[in-house]
């Protein structure tokens, strides 16, 4: 396994989805650390952008919430990004990098404490493959997580269903230990959001965990990242895993009986 | 007081006392480049020489200064604030079209990709400091929220700086001052320098912030307005130019800050011309040309962020291709004189750590330009 998952809802009976934070290399809030992205896709905003464009890297976690959320978790990933350096140094986690999800806010205002876990626990290991399934305030959510191949790709996804503006949004995160640059991980993240249903409107963030430095692209072979695409492209069965397990959400948030 | 006190001496005084804010800056009254004579490009700005003189365009400062060194996290000195340019001077999602712009990404502006997607502006852009863009970017989309109900697409625009004269991580903007600087938003003159989003600032070693200038493009289907506001944190003192002349140079003696020059800075554009999404990011991209007229050079350290937006309503008109040429000069022009007039407009501020950040002096200013002929 590379990355970790912290996947919070709200301790109440709503369980509404309060956010994901995805750490590419695990939770280090001592130490400074970059790793190289790509994103693909026009069905989400996302903070970060411009130095992701800039130098092709970033750092800290990537964090998913309802779009309601984006300022208190920018917020709460900064504070981790001072925790690791008071200047904001490269590697601190600073610009945070925040996708928003398009949903209807819930009835309830989340607060700064809701979404402290993000940054606060050390994130839990995901088994290879799970499901989670919850509602939020007028839709349902699934995750899906898939370990694609031997120590080289991990992805998550996460389907979000709008019960009230009839909308789906997904956002694919993968995560490679290959050494690949931002031109490879462009191409990673497209066949991601290949494998997703753009047409619902996705969006893929491509990371490698690889030292940026000692990224060479001569040393890319062409087999490798084809490899690596094809393994990317079969992630279909993450889609299907996570609309799952929203179908399954949806399905608890409108049984009669259930808390509303 | 001694009454063999030289400039230096007396700023270091000022700094020691704490004294803050000047009642007059030790680099004299301050004036714009213009009011002194000074005219800088071709073109005749508007009105009030000010982004607002595109009409409908309001804007507002919240203006956080207080306290006195030292540094003690969470309690200040606190220099910092929120600036907020209402496109159509209200918060009610009503789309404008824009496009954006980057000449150096070492920074953030938020709702970019929503802005790539569609073409459109639907929120004010806030400039502040660089802590305290989760807190704006939540206070901007509450607010938004609220009155603009039912409208997709509504992705605050928050570009920040790191404003290192103050305590940046107390993060003392909060939500209140958001609302502040949305209400108290107006059209007509804006305050510039040492306010709201640019308290903080410093550019070219000198006593940074906010500046404004506008130009008025005519022609034969009559007359368009591009107004330009830059929250300026960037450039190192040799580099300053003014019309040309290398002001920054003649002034290295004069004292400066301790902190690291070579920040960022982000620069808005707004026009009542009816251009489209591409178009705007064209003019947008111009503005970096401004900058580079008062000699910064985009550092790898700096985010210099650029957004352009128009106020013309969506009717399905778009400017010829033809006509672009004009505003991209007004752009650029505008700019050059936003950036100078944040420097000459900007009062003495004492850094977080004890040292002054001086104003530009504009009697030096003033005599390097009659020297070089640029002044009578």
């Amino acid at each position: 396994m590379i990355a970790t998952v912290t996947h919070v809802t709200k301790d109440d009976p709503t369980g509404s989805w309060v956010g994901t934070a995805v750490y590419p290399t695990g939770v280090k809030p001592a130490a400074l650390e970059l790793y190289t992205v790509a994103y693909a896709g026009t069905g989400a905003d996302m903070t970060g952008v411009q130095v992701i464009d800039e130098f092709g890297t970033m750092s800290g976690p990537i964090v998913l919430v309802p779009e309601s959320l984006v300022g208190l978790a920018y917020d709460g990933a900064l504070s981790l990004a001072f925790e690791r350096d008071e200047g904001l140094a490269i590697g601190s986690g600073w610009p945070p990098v925040v996708i928003g999800l398009d949903v209807r806010r819930g009835a309830e205002r989340m607060v700064a404490e809701d979404l402290a876990p993000l940054f606060r626990t050390p994130a839990r290991r995901m088994p290879a493959s799970i499901e989670v399934g919850t509602r939020f305030g007028g839709g349902a959510i699934g995750f899906a997580a898939l370990h694609i191949s031997d120590r080289s790709v991990e992805a998550f996804a996460i389907v979000v269903h709008d019960n009230v503006a009839e909308v789906a949004r997904q956002v694919g995160v993968v995560v490679t230990d290959a050494q690949l640059g931002p031109r490879e991980l462009r191409r990673l993240a497209a066949s991601a959001h290949g494998a997703l249903s753009p047409s619902l409107g996705a969006f893929v963030v491509a990371i490698s965990v690889g030292d940026p430095i000692r990224y060479d692209p001569a040393q890319v072979t062409r087999r490798a990242l084809d490899g690596l695409l094809l393994e990317v492209e079969r992630a279909r069965g993450l889609v299907r895993g996570a609309s799952a397990a929203m179908v399954q959400a949806r399905r608890a948030a409108t049984s009669p009986g259930s808390p509303s | 007081m001694p009454a063999i006190l030289n400039r230096r001496d007396l700023l270091k005084a000022a700094a020691a006392a704490g004294l803050f804010p000047p009642k007059r800056t030790a680099g004299g009254d301050r004036a714009r480049l213009r009011d002194l004579g000074l005219k800088l490009g071709n073109l005749e700005p508007g009105k009030h020489g000010a982004i607002t003189d595109v009409a409908g365009v309001t804007v507002g400062h919240a203006t956080l200064l207080s306290g006195a060194p030292p540094l003690v996290v969470g309690k200040g000195p606190v220099r910092t604030g929120v600036t907020a340019i209402l496109p159509r001077g209200r918060l009610d999602g009503a789309a404008c079209r824009a496009g954006t712009a980057v000449l150096n990404g070492n920074g953030e502006m938020t709702g970019a990709l929503t802005i790539a997607r569609t073409g459109l502006l639907r929120s004010p852009v806030f400039l502040t400091g660089t802590a305290n863009v989760g807190v704006v970017y939540q206070a901007a989309y509450e607010l938004l929220g609220e009155s603009g109900k039912g409208v997709t697409d509504l992705r605050p625009v928050v570009a920040e700086c790191w404003d290192a004269l103050g305590d940046i991580r107390g993060r003392h903007v909060r939500a209140e001052h958001v609302r502040e600087a949305v209400r108290v938003a107006s059209s007509g003159p804006v305050a510039e320098g040492a306010v709201g989003g640019g308290t903080g600032m410093t550019a070219y070693e000198f006593k940074g912030g906010i500046g404004t200038s506008s130009r008025v493009v005519t022609g034969k289907s009559g007359a368009f307005t591009v107004g330009v506001i830059a929250n300026c944190n960037m450039g190192g003192r040799e580099q300053l130019l003014v019309s040309g002349i290398p002001v920054g140079r003649e002034l290295r003696d004069y004292p400066g800050p301790k902190a690291a020059p070579f920040s960022s800075i982000v620069m808005v554009a707004a026009t009542d011309a009816p251009m489209e999404g591409r178009q705007l990011a064209r003019l947008a991209l111009r503005l970096g040309l401004g900058l580079g007229r008062t000699g910064a050079t985009a550092n790898t350290s700096s985010g210099d962020l650029m957004l352009a937006f128009s106020t013309a309503p969506s009717d399905g008109s778009v400017l010829d291709d033809e006509r672009l040429s004009s505003l991209y000069q007004a752009a650029v022009e505008a700019t050059e004189e936003a950036v100078l007039n944040a420097l000459a407009m900007a009062v003495d501020v004492v850094g977080a750590d004890g040292e002054l950040c001086p104003a530009l002096p504009l009697d030096r200013v003033t005599a390097i330009l009659r020297r070089h002929g640029m002044l009578r």
